[in-house]
């Protein structure tokens, strides 16, 4: 559970609201299962995947996945918004400049973290801040984007 | 086996045999977005999509100046690509919110994250696939899919007593030998021993998952398989042997709609 309650943490997030699910971590991978599932995995094989897949551990590190980002939406301010032509850049792994960014919900200072969001209010990664919002070059590292279910599959081939 | 004979076998079957300009389909992913509101955005990127009049959440994409794959609605996981007749597979199965369901061969996950998407993301989708590379594919899938109710497991469908699970429903989208669409120079490449053999191991798979379906539990069987050892005999069979009752069975001769599939519905005396 550490790992997880360290990154949500960083999005100022103290608790996840789980529902009525249950915590679920096989291999250092987390997932949300209901207590069905829960049921059903204790009479049999460990399973490769169940669930709602929140993200694994790695050492001290949580590399999330991108439902636990769109979990994190609600309950998170740090929020920042990009423009319709930055999108597909960053979709496509890139880092992002001043110009492309509309709009941030929070103080952004440098070294925080932060969900990036499309016009259409839509989670399609998170970055961390490397300086102000308005400084000249790189303002955003992207640590994750949605780009990633493409090149996940192309890495495999 | 020479390609005049598989043709010949079309023939009599009722098909007139012709290679079709398949259109590409999709599926709408309605536990994240509306048909009617994905068309309209696909719209404005200059995707202009069309109904499926056999499927539910089926679209046929009319005219794109890139790949769908390559959009931001796709990463966003509002559809999925997938040819318009093995959308007819989960439909038919139709499962339940509260149903426990098996996807035999689950890899890469279409029909896996269809029946979740049927189920409302309730009930539980246990999905098995033999192969270990394929659970990637079948992951990210779910993932960006948004289904919640899936449970994989890296098994032989042949093996699926060991769970000790009894199941609703049953998909069972059978390996099998494909069909000329889907493959280029398919008839140098198959010949009737072949196909016989396959038709036995989907024997093999249909009894494994007889022991595992409830009484009166439904099981859907499909393949996109154009032969008959593979499809209808095989239903002979599985009423014959299994004493399983055949509800329906229907093929999908190669169109410009889709590119070859049969489905069938038995359920267990």
């Amino acid at each position: 559970m550490r790992p997880l309650e360290h990154f949500l943490i960083q999005f100022n997030v103290r608790k996840l609201d789980l529902g009525n699910n249950i915590l679920f971590v096989e291999d250092n991978k987390f997932f949300l299962i209901t207590r069905e599932m829960q049921n059903t995995i204790k009479k049999t094989k460990k399973p490769f995947y169940a669930g709602n897949y929140l993200g694994k551990a790695r050492g001290k590190k949580f590399f999330p996945s991108v439902s636990l980002l769109n979990m994190t939406k609600s309950r998170t301010s740090h929020k920042i918004w990009i423009d319709s032509k930055t999108e597909w850049l960053f979709v496509c792994g890139r880092d992002l400049f001043a110009s492309g960014i509309r709009k941030s919900s929070y103080n952004a200072q440098k070294n925080t973290i932060a969900l990036v969001l499309n016009p259409n209010n839509e989670v399609i990664g998170f970055g961390k801040v490397t300086k102000s919002l308005k400084e000249k070059g790189v303002v955003v590292q992207n640590i994750l984007d949605i780009g990633d279910f493409l090149r996940r599959e192309r890495k495999k081939k | 086996m020479e390609k005049e004979i598989f043709i010949e076998r079309y023939r009599k079957l009722g098909w007139k045999f012709s290679e079709p300009n398949v259109k590409k389909a999709i599926r709408v992913n309605t536990l994240k977005i509306s048909k009617k509101v994905l068309q309209k955005r696909l719209a404005s990127k200059g995707i202009k999509t069309s109904n499926i009049d056999f499927v539910k959440d089926g679209l046929f994409i009319e005219e794109s100046k890139f790949s769908i794959g390559s959009s931001v609605e796709y990463l966003l996981g509002y559809c999925y690509i997938q040819e318009a007749a093995s959308q007819a597979a989960a439909e038919l199965l139709n499962p339940k919110e509260n149903d426990v369901v098996l996807d035999c061969c689950a890899a890469p996950g279409g029909k896996a994250t269809h029946l979740s998407q049927l189920m409302k993301n309730k009930g539980m989708v246990i999905a098995l696939d033999k192969k270990s590379q394929r659970l990637i594919a079948l992951k990210n899938n779910i993932e960006r899919m948004g289904c919640k109710n899936i449970v994989v497991y890296n098994i032989d469908a042949l093996d699926v007593a060991s769970l000790g699970i009894k199941f609703d429903k049953i998909l069972l989208d059978a390996p099998c030998s494909g069909n000329f669409t889907l493959e280029s120079n398919w008839f140098e490449k198959r010949d009737l021993e072949g196909i016989r053999g396959n038709a036995g191991n989907q024997k093999k798979l249909l009894k494994a998952c007889l022991d595992v379906l409830k009484p009166k539990g439904v099981l859907v069987y499909s393949t996109c398989s154009l032969e008959p050892e593979e499809n209808e005999e095989n239903m002979k069979w599985a009423v014959k042997s299994l004493n399983m009752k055949l509800i329906s069975q229907k093929r999908f001769w190669p169109s410009e709609k889709n590119k070859g599939f049969f489905t069938a519905k038995l359920v267990r005396k």
